[in-house]
């Protein structure tokens, strides 16, 4: 019973984590191949996401993305700062997270 | 003369302009600086919830959470944060201090905080727990008020996240007093039980709990995230007490899967796995019989969920709309065959108790211990999102142990604030 539970959750996750990762790999090289481009070689250029792209899909991480106008720049940074630390955010999506919202309130 | 006359009034009328402005510019500075930032940024956050129940055949409506999250930021490094739950229990009011600690950000990739924090054991109670964020009702099975796992730690932790080219990770490394051991045998009368308590603000022995969790997201739009967690303690047992060397092995795995307008599907989903495991060193309670009792728990809980919604309908009602399902379990240690009457309980005391208790009831027989305790949960809800933080949340629920299936219906109203 306690191992018949224990393997199928198990089993789903792989399952589940084997084809995201198969899916995620197929779009990611369609985008990463300079073979698609005609523009030469691409390989030392790298595209910074915007903090309004980086917002849609970080936040929405644990719940949905926040609305701009729900608080003010100086509140928006006070919960950019402890969003940072509780859920694992880099410095830099944070910065311009943050910077988005405001911009944007 | 008419020249000096002229020219005096010219005089006067700039003067009197330019100290007409002086005074105008000085009274707008006055109400600038009443609103000036400044350094130091209070903000109250948090998450509220009521309702109407039916369990078991009882119905009720509840006036759930309400908790409060208090943040102060000092400067760009230092954020103290805190929660505060504040609910109806029995016949009164209970009132608890969730977490309180202190924040300092060391650098781009390092922050050290102190205090009592949410062990990062897992995703769900750290990250998924709140009212408006949890899409269903209820917890999932060992991951609410019956945790199987810790929930929050005394101790120092040191946090933080990086770019690996286009993937990312965040990580999490503590210290803290671990759990306590506890053997509850003041009734000469009756057996002892134990329980394992995670409020150990006072550390009950010299040993410490290390632990820690890795979170690694492989693709650059951070649709995946899957964690590892663990956290050892070398002895959870009093000092003083007769016990001792008792270890503890806790071990997570979380997933999460969030991907958002999918055109294919017109819509976004969300999946969300996690499995908890808890090891406790066998260790033995003398009965008032004289025999031994040999305790060793191994439990475990684990959860998978998944939540669709229609977010790209041409209809605003169908995408405010979620559709959410999930199957969630708990496995606790069965009995010893020579320990008859022996039998583990599922406790709901708040998050203070971070297991379970092996209570030792002589009457009750083991199958229906056995009931109580290994559970599994199939859930089914339907959400309507009024704004981004407050939704209207159906949902069913059905829970099998070997027994029976005990059904419930749960509407709540869910507010994040």
């Amino acid at each position: 019973m306690k191992y018949n539970n224990f393997a199928k959750i198990v089993l789903i996750l792989i399952v589940t984590s084997l084809t995201l990762v198969a899916y995620g790999c197929s779009t990611s090289s369609k985008l990463a191949s300079p073979e698609n481009d005609d523009l030469g070689d691409f390989s030392s250029f790298t595209m910074e996401k915007s903090g309004a792209v980086l917002w849609g899909e970080t936040c929405s991480r644990c719940h949905n993305a926040p609305d701009p106008t729900a608080f003010s720049d100086q509140q928006w940074e006070a919960i950019g700062q402890h969003m940072r630390i509780r859920a694992g955010l880099t410095a830099d999506e944070t910065k311009k997270i943050v910077t988005f919202l405001q911009q944007s309130n | 003369m008419k020249k000096e006359v002229l020219l005096y009034l010219l005089i006067f009328a700039f003067s009197t302009g330019t100290i007409f402005a002086q005074s105008y510019n000085d009274e707008k500075k006055k109400q600038l600086d009443y609103i000036k930032p400044g350094t130091t940024n209070f903000l109250m956050r948090g998450y509220s919830h009521a309702g109407f129940e039916y369990f078991d055949g009882n119905n009720s409506f509840i006036s759930g959470t309400f908790a409060p999250i208090l943040l102060w930021q000092q400067g760009e490094k230092i954020l103290f944060e805190s929660e505060l739950e504040v609910e109806f229990e029995g016949d009164g009011v209970q009132f608890a201090l969730e977490y309180a600690n202190i924040s300092y950000i060391l650098n781009d990739y390092a922050t050290l905080r102190v205090g009592n924090f949410l062990t990062p054991f897992g995703a769900f109670n750290d990250r998924l727990h709140p009212a408006w964020i949890n899409k269903l009702s209820t917890a999932p099975l060992g991951m609410g008020h019956d945790p199987v796992g810790p929930t929050s730690e005394f101790g120092a932790e040191l946090r933080g996240a990086s770019s690996i080219g286009e993937a990312k990770m965040n990580y999490s490394l503590y210290l803290s007093n671990g759990a306590i051991l506890e053997v509850h045998d003041e009734d000469t009368l009756k057996p002892p039980s134990t329980s394992i308590n995670g409020l150990n603000f006072e550390d009950n022995n010299n040993e410490k709990a290390i632990g820690g969790r890795l979170g690694f997201l492989p693709f650059n739009n951070s649709a995946l995230e899957v964690g590892l967690s663990a956290q050892y303690t070398s002895d959870i047992s009093d000092r003083d007490s007769e016990y001792d060397g008792i270890a503890s092995l806790n071990y997570a795995v979380d997933l999460s899967y969030v991907k958002n307008s999918i055109s294919a599907i017109k819509g976004s989903i969300d999946l969300k796995a996690q499995w908890n495991q808890v090891n406790i060193d066998e260790f033995g309670i003398v009965l008032p019989d004289g025999d031994e009792l040999i305790i060793k728990q191994e439990n475990s809980a684990y959860y998978a969920q998944l939540a669709y919604r229609p977010s790209l309908s041409k209809s605003t009602f169908l995408s405010n709309l979620e559709f959410i399902g999930r199957y969630s379990g708990i496995d606790l240690t069965e009995p010893s065959e020579h320990d008859e009457g022996v039998e583990p309980v599922a406790m709901r005391n708040k998050n203070k108790i971070l297991q379970i208790q092996n209570l030792i009831t002589p009457e009750a027989g083991e199958e229906e211990g056995h009931q109580e305790a290994d559970r599994t949960q199939w859930s089914f809800g339907v959400n309507y999102w009024i704004s981004w933080r407050s939704a209207i949340k159906l949902s069913y629920q059905v829970t099998d142990n070997d027994i029976e299936s005990i059904s419930g219906v749960y509407i709540h109203y869910a507010l994040g604030f």
